[in-house]
């Protein structure tokens, strides 16, 4: 297959969602990595966003349970397991 | 009680506990309030312990709980779920916070890592998911908090995997939007 470079920084917007979601193909990884090289603007963008993603990411998964759920789940299962 | 179902309720505690904190903050995040997420994460249990025999040892726990939860929030608490401010969607406007945010730079704001770090709190990125509708609102959670694949996320609830990337496209260009409000608010 013949590789090419994507034409243009368009291209590559289309494949942020993918990208942020860790779904692009091995070859569409490949070609947005090779913009990314070469546009500095987009590799700036694009890096904003994963950066976004994972400080969100990061935030919201410290949320934890109350405690009080926990001990109906143990109440409910048995307490020795 | 008898032996089989000891080890059944065994089993189901090694798998469900160490998903408990995911499946309760996701259901804050579905039902936006704490008591419906309470009432919502036993009801999401009890079916799941009441089915577990389905479930095929081996498979993937956390995927099917989700299923569980997903399917219960849809049937028993949307409906009764407020119902979040109408949102416009014009179209697609990517890197839409990180545009305002270099069109907007003065001296004292810096970079738009930085901005967002000094200015936007927990709670401004709790409100803003928050605000989004129902289905753009599961899928982001699903996707960018819990980290379930397209392909999870379209069992999870329920809908061609098309429609998990679109819903995530719109939910996160409206989050932009929403987080771009609060820092506003906080300049
Ligand atoms: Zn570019």
């Amino acid at each position: 297959m013949h590789h090419t470079t994507l034409k243009n920084c368009l291209e590559a917007f289309r494949l942020l969602d993918d990208y942020l979601s860790r779904e692009l193909t091995p070859e569409l990884e490949e070609r947005l990595d090779e913009h990314l090289r070469i546009c500095q603007e987009c590799a700036r963008r694009f890096g904003f966003e994963r950066w976004l993603a994972e400080y969100i990411r990061d935030r919201l998964r410290q949320g934890r349970a109350p405690a009080h759920l926990r001990a109906w789940l143990n109440r409910m299962l048995g307490e020795g397991g | 009680m008898p032996e089989a179902d000891s080890s059944a309720r065994a089993r189901f505690k090694e798998l469900a506990v160490p998903h408990l904190d995911a499946l309760y903050r996701s259901a804050l995040r579905m039902t936006r309030n704490e008591a419906d997420a309470e009432d919502l994460v036993q009801d999401t249990l009890l079916r799941a312990f009441q089915f577990f025999h389905q479930f095929q040892s081996g498979s993937n726990f956390r995927a099917w709980v989700f299923k569980i939860l997903s399917n219960t929030f849809i049937n028993q608490y949307r409906r009764r779920s407020r119902q979040p401010e109408t949102v416009s969607y014009d179209g697609g406007e990517d890197f839409y916070l990180y545009s305002q945010l270099v069109e907007n730079r003065d001296s004292e704001w810096g970079d738009p890592e930085k901005l967002v770090l000094n200015k936007l709190q927990y709670e401004d990125i709790l409100a803003a998911i928050d605000r989004l509708p129902d289905d753009y609102r599961i899928a982001v959670t699903l996707s960018d908090v819990e980290g379930f694949s397209y392909k999870e996320i379209a069992e999870i609830v329920g809908c061609p995997i098309g429609t998990v990337r679109s819903r995530l496209n719109r939910g996160r260009r409206l989050l932009q939007r929403a987080l771009w409000g609060h820092l506003q608010e906080a300049a």
